[in-house]
C-alpha cells in the first residue's frame, strides 16, 4: 500500500526499533511497504520507494531491490545479516536495516508512524 | 527506427551470488541513456527473470539487448535443458527449481509470468535438449 504521509529512512531510524546497518540516502522517503521472501514476487510487485520486508538475508535479494527501486530492505525477525549482505547494499547503493520484529509486526509499525500512531 | 545501443552479456550459470547482475547493469544503462522510467524497470524486471533462470536451469547463457528510438530488445539464449511444456511453465506459480534454489528465495513459479507481464511482446524459441531463446521487446 501507498502510504498517506511518507516518511523518511532517517525519521524510520530515530523512531526506534530498527537498526540502520546501511543508509544509502536517509531523506529518502519510505512511500509504502511490501512484505514477500520471494525475489519474483517482490521485483515483480513492490513499488518504487516503498520498504521491502523480508526474513532473506542472502545477497541475491539486492538485485532484485535495485531493478524495483525501493527505498530500503528490512530483514525482519531477528534474521542474522552477513557482512556480504552490508557490503554489496552498499556497492549497489540500496540502504538495508534490520529488526527483531517479525514481518507482520513491523508492517503494523510502518503504518503506524505514517498514520501519525507513534 | 535507428537503434541507439547494443549490449551483451555472458551469463555465468555457476555463480548464483553474481545472478542479477547483468540486469541491473542494463537498468545502469538505459538510466544513462534517459530512458522512460516506466521502459527502464518493465526492461530490467523482464530481463532479470531471464537471466536467473539461465542461471538456475540452463546453467547459463548470453544476453543481447538492442536499444532503439521506441523500444528495447532483449534477447536471451541458452544452450540448457528447453521447455518441455512451455504452456505449463507460464502458469504462475510452476516451478521446476529444486529445494536448495528456493531456499534462496528464487523458484516463485513467477519468472516467465513476470517477463510475459513486464514485456510487450515475448516469444519463446525451445527444443528439449538443445536449449531455449526467449525474445522481449519493450516499447518506450
Amino acid at each position: 500500500m501507498k502510504y498517506d504521509k511518507p516518511f523518511s529512512v532517517n525519521e524510520l531510524i530515530d523512531s526506534g526499533n530498527v537498526n540502520a546497518l546501511y543508509v544509502e540516502d536517509g531523506e529518502r522517503l519510505i512511500e509504502g511497504g511490501f512484505a514477500t521472501d520471494l525475489l519474483s514476487h517482490g521485483i515483480g510487485n513492490a513499488a518504487s520507494g516503498d520498504a521491502w520486508l523480508t526474513v532473506l538475508s542472502n545477497p541475491n535479494i539486492i538485485a532484485p531491490a535495485s531493478i524495483a527501486d525501493v527505498t530500503c530492505i528490512i530483514v525482519c525477525d531477528r534474521t542474522p545479516v552477513t557482512d556480504s549482505l552490508k557490503q554489496k547494499c552498499e556497492a549497489m547503493g540500496i540502504s538495508l536495516l534490520s529488526t527483531d520484529l517479525p514481518i507482520t509486526d513491523m508492517s503494523v509499525y510502518l503504518y503506524k508512524i505514517q498514520a501519525g500512531l507513534l | 527506427m535507428s537503434e541507439i545501443l547494443k549490449l551483451h552479456y555472458d551469463v555465468d550459470g555457476d555463480n548464483f551470488m553474481a545472478a542479477g547482475a547483468a540486469s541491473s547493469d542494463v537498468k545502469r544503462v538505459l538510466r544513462q541513456l534517459g530512458i522512460d522510467a516506466n521502459a527502464i524497470r518493465k526492461a530490467a524486471v523482464a530481463m532479470y527473470e531471464g537471466e536467473i533462470n539461465m542461471v538456475i536451469h540452463a546453467g547459463g547463457g548470453v544476453a543481447d539487448i538492442t536499444v532503439a528510438d521506441d523500444y528495447i530488445e532483449i534477447v536471451l539464449a541458452d544452450k540448457g535443458p528447453g521447455i518441455p511444456d512451455v504452456e505449463k511453465a507460464m502458469q504462475e506459480g510452476w516451478s521446476t527449481a529444486p529445494d536448495n534454489i528456493r531456499a534462496l528465495g528464487f523458484g516463485a513459479g513467477m519468472g516467465l509470468p513476470n517477463m510475459k507481464k513486464y514485456s510487450d511482446d515475448m516469444r519463446i524459441d525451445t527444443e528439449v535438449g538443445e536449449g531455449t531463446t526467449i525474445t522481449m521487446r519493450i516499447n518506450i
